[in-house]
């Protein structure tokens, strides 16, 4: 049925921002044609069948529209304000089936996530999100609202059981997901006391693991130090070990003259590291060991070359 | 290398401004009022507002505007916080905040602040630290922080940093360099930047820069012209924007533009589109290019147009 005989009744009602183009819509005729009926029935506050119909087509034509997403929220609580408990349940879950498609469409998109955990609350089987979330970031693994959206589920519905277990599968996946070790950090923060030494040993023994396999990885070591500084170097020496280990290559490199790509070989993260831990040490030796490391940041991470100056002026900066 | 194609992007933000027709602007509908923003700051950054109807773009600006005092993103588009900074924002470069009915509008703002001291979007819930951003900046801009609950914000916005030093968009959420801009911007107005970790957020903003110069937004993720402003920006308010290399930022955003064309892209080679031609041309101003007016990094407004608005206020209440 064409638009016009669904809303024979109505008159579509045009975007009408002024005199100049300067704030003024025109787009292809459907595009025209669905928002004029949308925004009279916005402006009539229709609340019905149709009108939800139409909203998913002015969703369908633009998924950013809040307003489109309000309106169906309005009108699916409207529409069913007496309703029985079974139908209400099966209009929401039709409305969670809607946005299956719609998230996986657009998936950047703040309103359908949004209208979303609207829906999971008004439907009430949470378990189900995870499973949804883990499809989504198996297309983009750092999707930053999938990751709001799980990290809302578990924390309402006290969903942390297996969490640990699908962030460890997610890194395994790719060791440079930034979004899982964040991840990793906020079950830990919500589940143990992540300042314990259990629980920091057991962290930077499982960062550790990842560092080696990778020793240039941001996120890995953004990790272990985010675990660590907080409680202090000094209580767990095996850091600085590791750094020591790892650095002593990137040592011997920046002996030489860097040349073009060099840097890619050298672990610049354990190298700085090592700066944070032996200026926190506060000790002369420790202070002028890293004054020196400083020096040689400066050449073989030149475009923060500011920054490793600053650093080496800086002994107690990081401590 | 080519330099600051000044005119191409006067030319492109009027054509695209004024062009009904074209796809950015359809799609664009229902953020028409932070589009206007967009072009109308990059405008006046290259010292071109006249190039705008002023009249019409105010009297399109008061039409968003609902009873409750916010804004929508256009005519007949539900208030949201977003679009009522955008509002304000161009309220002010045209140098027409007498027109605004300001309790209105501080009234709508402080009706979104939770007990937590978050701010909702909208009167739909959704919470953002992009939120608080917007209600501190707009209350800010009208000279009336106290409207709202400055020390229970703070405290939400601390809730939001995380171990790398960075800030989310909720308790627990991912460090984003947009997300640290609305943070570090909306506690440099609380006057409250101590409660940063300057020098390990510093540290995290200034690894954001990629061996091509340009800045990306999270650890992994390429370049972005965008993040020159939100990167750049955090960094100097923390007073950490010298450990970047600002040359070689520079250089990836000129290299975005669309020389012949007129507008900036998100990275090189891409469309143009008035968005990235705001943000570079607001990255190119924090970093001192002589041809441009200067950008407050906290309210996004040139640094003349908050002068003006403080002169005037002070004025009125002698």
């Amino acid at each position: 049925m064409k638009l016009a005989d669904v809303f024979s009744d109505l008159e579509p009602l045009e975007q009408n921002e002024g005199p100049q183009p300067v704030v003024q819509i025109a787009a292809t005729p459907q595009f025209v044609e669905v928002m004029g009926y949308f925004r009279r029935v916005l402006v009539n506050q229709e609340f019905s069948q149709r009108a939800l119909q139409l909203s998913a087509q002015a969703i369908a034509l633009n998924a950013a529209n809040y307003t489109a997403w309000q309106f169906r929220r309005r009108c699916l609580t409207e529409l069913h304000a007496a309703s029985s408990e079974e139908q209400r349940l099966a209009a929401w879950r039709d409305e969670l089936e809607f946005c299956d498609e719609q998230c996986r469409n657009n998936m950047k998109n703040y309103q359908v996530w949004f209208h979303r955990r609207a829906c999971v609350e008004q439907v009430g089987e949470p378990q189900k999100e995870l499973q949804f979330i883990e499809e989504i970031l198996a297309e983009d693994a750092k999707n930053y609202h999938a990751w709001g959206h799980r990290q809302w589920a578990l924390r309402t519905y006290s969903l942390w059981a297996d969490e640990l277990s699908f962030v460890e599968r997610l890194i395994k996946e790719d060791l440079r997901n930034n979004s899982a070790w964040n991840q990793r950090y906020y079950v830990l923060q919500h589940t143990t006391d992540i300042k314990s030494p259990e629980v920091v040993k057991a962290e930077i023994a499982f960062a550790s693991k990842w560092i080696e396999i990778e020793p240039n990885n941001d996120s890995s070591w953004a990790y272990l130090k985010g675990i660590v500084r907080p409680v202090g170097y000094s209580a767990y020496p095996e850091v600085q070990q590791m750094c020591e280990r790892l650095a002593a290559g990137a040592l011997d490199e920046a002996a030489g003259p860097t040349q073009e790509g060099d840097a890619s070989k050298i672990c610049l993260n354990a190298l700085s590291l090592l700066v944070d831990i032996l200026q926190a040490q506060n000790t002369p030796k420790g202070t002028a060991r890293a004054e020196a490391l400083c020096k040689q940041l400066q050449r073989l991470d030149p475009i923060r070359i500011n920054y490793w100056i600053w650093r080496a002026q800086q002994p107690r900066a990081m401590g | 290398m080519e330099g600051f194609a000044r005119e191409a992007h006067r030319a492109y933000i009027k054509r695209v401004s004024e062009d009904a027709d074209s796809f950015e602007y359809a799609v664009s509908e229902h953020l028409r009022m932070s589009g206007v923003y967009w072009a109308a700051s990059a405008l006046y950054l290259v010292g071109a507002l006249d190039d705008l109807n002023r009249d019409d773009v105010i009297a399109f600006v008061f039409k968003c505007q609902h009873d409750c005092g916010g804004f929508g993103g256009n005519v007949e588009h539900d208030p949201h916080i977003l679009y009522t900074l955008s509002a304000v924002q161009i309220l002010c470069l045209f140098d027409a905040l007498d027109q605004l009915d300001v309790e209105k509008v501080l009234a709508y703002i402080g009706s979104l602040q939770q007990p937590d001291g978050s701010f909702y979007g909208d009167e739909w819930g959704e919470v953002d630290t992009r939120f608080t951003y917007c209600a501190l900046c707009c209350a800010s801009i009208l000279g009336r922080l106290d409207a709202l609950d400055v020390p229970r914000a703070i405290h939400y916005i601390r809730a939001c940093e995380n171990f790398d030093g960075g800030f989310g968009c909720v308790p627990g959420g991912e460090s984003h360099a947009g997300q640290v801009f609305t943070c570090v911007g909306a506690l440099a107005i609380a006057g409250a930047l101590e409660h940063c970790q300057r020098d390990l957020l510093g540290w995290w903003l200034c690894e954001r820069q990629t061996p091509g110069g340009g800045l990306n937004g999270r650890p992994q993720k390429d370049a972005d012209v965008c993040y020159s402003w939100w990167v750049l920006s955090a960094l100097s308010l923390l007073e950490r924007d010298a450990w970047i290399d600002s040359a070689a930022l520079r250089k990836f955003i000129l290299s975005c533009q669309d020389v012949q064309g007129g507008g900036i892209a998100d990275k090189p080679g891409d469309e143009a589109d008035v968005f990235h031609t705001f943000f570079g041309i607001a990255g190119l101003s924090l970093l001192h290019d002589e041809s441009l007016e200067q950008i407050d990094a906290a309210h996004a407004l040139p640094v003349k147009v908050l002068e003006r608005i403080q002169s005037q206020r002070k004025a009125a209440s002698d």
